[in-house]
C-alpha cells in the first residue's frame, strides 16, 4: 500500500479525462477529498482531441430527456466557465454565441427545414432555431462569401463553443487548487470492495476510498464489470484538422464542420467512422472534409492545413450518457458519455451531490442502464 | 530546397530584401538562417504585440512567419532564399481572400 496521507480520498475517480475531471472539480468544490487515477497520456483520449463544440440544437431529436439534459448544461455553462476562470486564471473561452447550419442543395435544405420544424414541435418553447435563406446567411457571415451550392441554412442561438484543451487544463488546475490529487500513468487494473471501501490497484500501488467513480471512456466496460455493472462502450472515430492563422473570417461556428479560434486558426471536422480502435487519420476522409468546407466557404481553398488528427468518441449502445450506481456495490458509480464538453457544466454541478449520497437529480434519472435491454445494472 | 552537394563551391551569393534592409545570403540556405546570420532576431509580431523570431528551424513552431513576395504566413525556416525576394516582417494575421490560389508549401 502506497496510500499515504497525501493520497487519501473520500472519492476516487478512475479516468482523468474531461468527464472525470468535471466530476472531480465539482466534488472538490463541495469540500470532498478527491483523487483521480488516470492511465497513460498515449491512451485513446477524446478529451485531448475533440472539436470543443457545445451542441444543444441537434441533441435528442428522438429523446427529449437528452435534449433537456444538454440544454440544462448550456444554462449552467456561463457560471461554470467564469468560476473556473476566476479560480485558475485559465479561460476556457466559452461563448454561447450560437451556431450556423448550412445545407448544400435544395433537397438537403428542405429536409433540414422540416427537421427544425419537427424539433420545435417536440421540444416546445425552449427550442430556438431559425431557418435562413442565402441572403440571411450571407448577412450573418459577413464578408466571407457563401458557396454557390449552399441552398439555405439556419441559426440556433442555443449552441456555443469552448476551447477544449484550455477547459481541460483549467479543470485539472482547479481540482488541485481545491486539494484534489491526480495520479498519471496509473492504469487501474483491478478494483476490490471490502468493508465499505473500494480499492483500486494499479501500477503505482493501491488506493482506497468509500466511493468510487468510473469515468474511463473506452476503458469503462472492463472496470465497470468489477463493480457489477455491465455496460458497452465502443469507439467511434472523428478526424479533424487545423489551418494556419488567418484574420477572423466567419463569426459563428458552422455545424459539425468549421470553427475559427480567437487566435485565427480554423478547425475543420469532424468525421463519424466505425473503424474500431484505430485513431489514425486517412487522406480520403480528410480530403472529403476539406471539400465540404470549401464548398461552403470557397475562400478556404487558399488556407494551408497545418495539422490533422483523429480521436475516438466513446459511444454507448444508444448514444446517450450513462449515469449508474452499482446495486451490488453501492458507492460505485459508472459515468460515460461522448459529449463531455457540452455536459461538463452539468456534470460539475449535478453529479457530486448524487455521488456523495444525495438524491439523483431528475434530469439524470432517464439515463440509468435500465433503459438498455441487454444491460444488467446488477 | 536543393541538397547541399548540388550547390556551387564556393556558394553563390544571393541578396534579398527584408523590409527595407538588404540581406546577403548563400545559395541553398533558408530565409531564417540568412536573417539570423545577419543579426535579425525579430521577424514578426503577434496580434497581442509580442515579438517573435525563428525558434525551431524545422517548420514546426510557426514562430518565424513572414510575408514573402506578398504572401503572408510563410515559414522563413523552410523557405530557401531566392535572388531579389521581398521578405517583410509579419505583424498581423493573414487576410483571407479568394484571389490567393492554393499555395505550394
Amino acid at each position: 500500500m502506497t496510500n499515504g496521507n497525501q493520497h487519501e480520498a473520500d472519492v476516487l475517480i478512475v479516468g482523468g479525462g474531461v468527464v472525470g475531471a468535471s466530476i472531480a472539480y465539482g466534488l472538490a468544490a463541495e469540500g470532498a477529498r478527491v483523487g483521480i487515477l488516470d492511465a497513460e497520456d498515449s491512451d485513446f483520449s477524446a478529451s485531448r482531441g475533440n472539436f470543443g463544440m457545445i451542441s444543444i440544437s441537434n441533441k435528442g431529436f428522438n429523446n427529449l430527456a437528452y435534449f433537456r439534459l444538454s440544454y440544462a448544461s448550456s444554462r449552467l455553462w456561463p457560471e461554470f466557465a467564469s468560476t473556473l476562470r476566476e479560480q485558475t486564471g485559465i479561460d476556457p473561452a466559452f461563448d454561447l454565441k450560437g451556431k450556423i447550419y448550412l445545407s448544400v442543395g435544395d433537397a438537403e435544405f428542405a429536409a433540414h427545414t422540416e427537421k427544425v420544424a419537427e424539433y420545435a414541435r417536440r421540444v416546445g418553447a425552449d427550442y430556438r432555431h431559425d431557418i435562413l435563406n442565402q441572403a440571411d446567411l450571407q448577412h450573418m457571415l459577413g464578408k466571407v462569401r457563401l458557396g454557390e451550392r449552399v441552398a439555405g441554412g439556419s441559426f440556433s442561438p442555443l449552441d456555443g463553443l469552448a476551447e477544449p484543451l484550455r477547459l481541460y487544463s483549467g479543470l485539472l488546475n482547479a481540482i488541485q487548487r481545491h486539494g484534489g490529487w491526480i495520479l498519471r500513468d496509473h492504469r487501474v487494473d483491478r478494483i476490490e470492495h471490502q468493508g465499505g471501501m473500494f480499492t483500486a490497484h494499479g501500477q503505482w500501488g493501491s488506493f482506497s476510498a468509500p466511493r468510487l467513480v468510473i469515468a474511463a471512456g473506452l476503458g469503462t466496460p472492463d472496470l465497470a464489470s468489477q463493480v457489477g455493472i455491465s455496460v458497452k462502450v465502443r469507439p467511434q472515430r472523428g478526424q479533424m484538422m487545423v489551418t494556419e492563422r488567418v484574420e477572423q473570417s466567419f463569426p459563428y461556428p458552422i455545424s459539425g464542420l468549421l470553427r475559427q479560434n480567437p487566435e485565427g486558426t480554423i478547425m475543420i471536422g469532424v468525421s463519424t467512422e466505425e473503424v474500431g480502435y484505430d485513431d489514425r487519420t486517412t487522406v480520403s476522409v480528410l480530403k472529403s472534409l476539406a471539400r465540404k468546407a470549401v464548398e461552403r466557404l470557397p475562400a478556404l481553398r487558399s488556407v494551408q492545413i497545418n495539422r490533422c488528427w483523429a480521436a475516438l468518441r466513446p459511444r454507448t449502445e444508444d448514444g446517450y450518457p450513462v449515469y449508474q450506481e452499482s446495486r451490488e456495490y453501492p458507492g460505485a458509480f459508472v459515468i460515460t458519455c461522448h459529449s463531455g464538453i457540452t455536459l461538463a457544466a452539468l456534470h460539475e454541478r449535478l453529479l457530486p451531490k448524487w455521488i456523495l449520497g444525495g438524491r439523483k437529480d431528475a434530469l439524470l434519472e432517464p439515463f440509468g442502464l435500465g433503459r438498455l435491454q441487454n444491460a444488467s445494472a446488477a | 530546397m536543393r541538397p547541399p552537394h548540388d550547390l556551387h563551391e564556393p556558394p553563390l551569393r544571393i541578396s534579398f530584401k527584408f523590409d527595407d534592409e538588404a540581406i546577403e545570403a548563400c545559395e541553398g540556405e533558408t530565409v531564417a538562417t540568412a536573417l539570423l546570420a545577419s543579426g535579425v532576431m525579430i521577424t514578426g509580431m503577434r496580434t497581442s504585440g509580442r515579438t517573435r523570431g525563428p525558434y525551431c528551424l524545422i517548420g514546426v513552431c510557426h514562430e518565424c512567419l513572414v510575408e514573402i513576395d506578398g504572401l503572408a504566413n510563410q515559414r522563413a525556416c523552410i523557405t530557401t532564399v531566392r535572388q531579389h525576394m521581398k521578405v517583410r516582417r509579419q505583424t498581423g494575421l493573414r487576410r483571407l481572400t479568394e484571389e490567393d490560389g492554393p499555395r505550394e508549401p
